[in-house]
């Protein structure tokens, strides 16, 4: 039994290396620091702008701040919240990020 | 022939030793990481959950006042090293339940650390694969990351990483006589190069000491390029989880020889031997057994649990509260 909980256990692991090819997300892949992105979310909840605090009470982390992961992370928990806690609000998330020095992107969440 | 014959059956892989490597030393480790570095505090309800509708269990608050309660009885048992398999288990399935059930909780170093525990909970004489595994899959996944990742191919990564990130004078000046992207180039391949180089190092189970020390340098040369701040919590968990894969039954061997932990005592050499090598000789035995003694020395600092764990800590602690100036 032990042996097979092991033999599992190292086999998620590497399902999760694998998966991690075809999507954007790096959870379970063991990737530490391979993407550094700076970024800033301006959210605006019916209407109304948030304020830093805001923003981190939330979604549970900085309105701008540095990803050591994939920032899809970020555009992932966002998008979470707002599909399943945030839904009976008119929602725009919009994160402004740069990844690994290149040129500034957006990416915008809206449910309305 | 069952699974566990054949995880048994031998092969570089599967080395079988039945000599208990210090797994407690590495448990009580890791409760200094949950305490004293990601000062983890509670269990906290699932917060964005990986497993959807894991959400629900918030509302029973007096679950996780049980469950923090779970927490402090594993961390002081682990720590008194009371039935602390057991408890190094719970422990780590506590870590997999915080990060199942928030995704703000996710970070590498803190499923890494999970993992750990499991494992130590698991963990029998003669299983010492289970360690080299985890960490293969830890930095050949790591490794398979950064190769496919184009920033890293075309050295983007580094660029960005020391001029913005961590500015680093030492790589400003590479820069300027080799060009930048050279540089940042090298720096990337080198990085891919490593880390595949010790997932399938470990795997191998040979020259364990060597590839514990070729770890321990890789990590501190990171801490020391960005003045003791990227990855510090890595390093002390590379370092906690390089311990258990050292050779400790040859270890143990070897510090049963008196010559090894008393050097001085084989290496005095007699007149007659003296005059046999002559002065150039004894000279040149003098300077090595000097070296070998140093080494020896610090073999005798590392392997001992207390001193490398307080040298392991100092480092740590020293590159958060951010004394390191490079």
């Amino acid at each position: 039994m032990r042996y097979w909980i092991i033999i599992a256990f190292f086999g998620l692991q590497v399902v999760g290396i694998i998966l991690a090819r075809f999507q954007d997300v790096r959870y379970f892949a063991w990737a530490p620091f391979d993407q550094i992105t700076f970024y800033e979310i301006y959210a605006e909840v019916n209407g109304l702008s948030l304020s830093t605090q805001e923003v981190k009470k939330r979604y549970g982390f900085l309105s701008s701040g540095r990803e050591n992961r994939s920032i899809h992370h970020v555009f992932d928990q966002l998008k979470q919240y707002e599909s399943m806690i945030g839904q009976g609000d008119s929602v725009k998330v919009v994160v402004v990020y740069r990844t690994n020095g290149k040129e500034g992107e957006s990416w915008e969440y809206r449910n309305y | 022939m069952g699974v566990s014959q054949l995880l048994n059956s031998g092969g570089p892989l599967l080395l079988r030793s039945d000599f208990k490597v210090p797994v407690l030393f590495a448990a009580r480790m890791l409760v200094i990481y949950l305490v004293g570095i990601r000062r983890m505090k509670h269990i906290l309800p699932p917060f964005l959950p990986f497993i959807p509708g894991l959400e629900t269990i918030s509302q029973w608050p007096f679950l996780f006042y049980l469950l923090d309660a779970i927490y402090w009885v594993c961390l002081a048992m682990v720590f008194l090293g009371y039935r602390f398999q057991r408890f190094s288990l719970i422990l780590g399935l506590l870590v997999f339940f915080s990060i199942l059930g928030s995704k703000t909780q996710f970070s590498n170093s803190f499923l890494f650390s999970g993992s750990l525990l499991f494992l130590i909970g698991l963990y029998r004489p003669g299983m010492e694969w289970i360690f080299r595994i985890q960490i293969a899959l830890l930095y050949i996944g790591a490794g398979v990351n950064k190769l496919l990742d184009p920033d890293w191919q075309s050295g983007q990564y580094f660029i960005f990483f020391f001029s913005e990130v961590y500015p680093n004078s030492l790589f400003q000046m590479a820069s300027v006589i080799m060009g930048e992207f050279s540089v940042a180039k090298i720096l990337s391949w080198l990085t891919i190069i490593i880390e595949f180089t010790f997932g399938l190092w470990v795997l191998t189970g040979k020259k364990p000491i060597l590839l514990f020390f070729s770890i321990q340098g890789f990590h501190l040369t990171m801490l020391l390029l960005t003045s003791g701040e990227l990855s510090y919590i890595f390093y002390f968990l590379m370092a906690v989880s390089g311990y258990l894969i050292l050779p400790w039954q040859e270890i143990v061997d070897q510090k049963q020889q008196s010559a090894f932990v008393f050097p001085k005592k084989s290496w005095t050499l007699n007149h007659s031997q003296e005059k046999a090598h002559g002065v150039i000789k004894t000279w040149n035995i003098y300077m090595k057994m000097f070296f070998i003694s140093c080494f020896d020395r610090v073999r005798n600092f590392v392997f001992c649990p207390i001193s490398y764990g307080l040298f392991v800590i100092c480092v740590t602690f020293l590159c958060i509260y951010k004394k390191i100036v490079f």
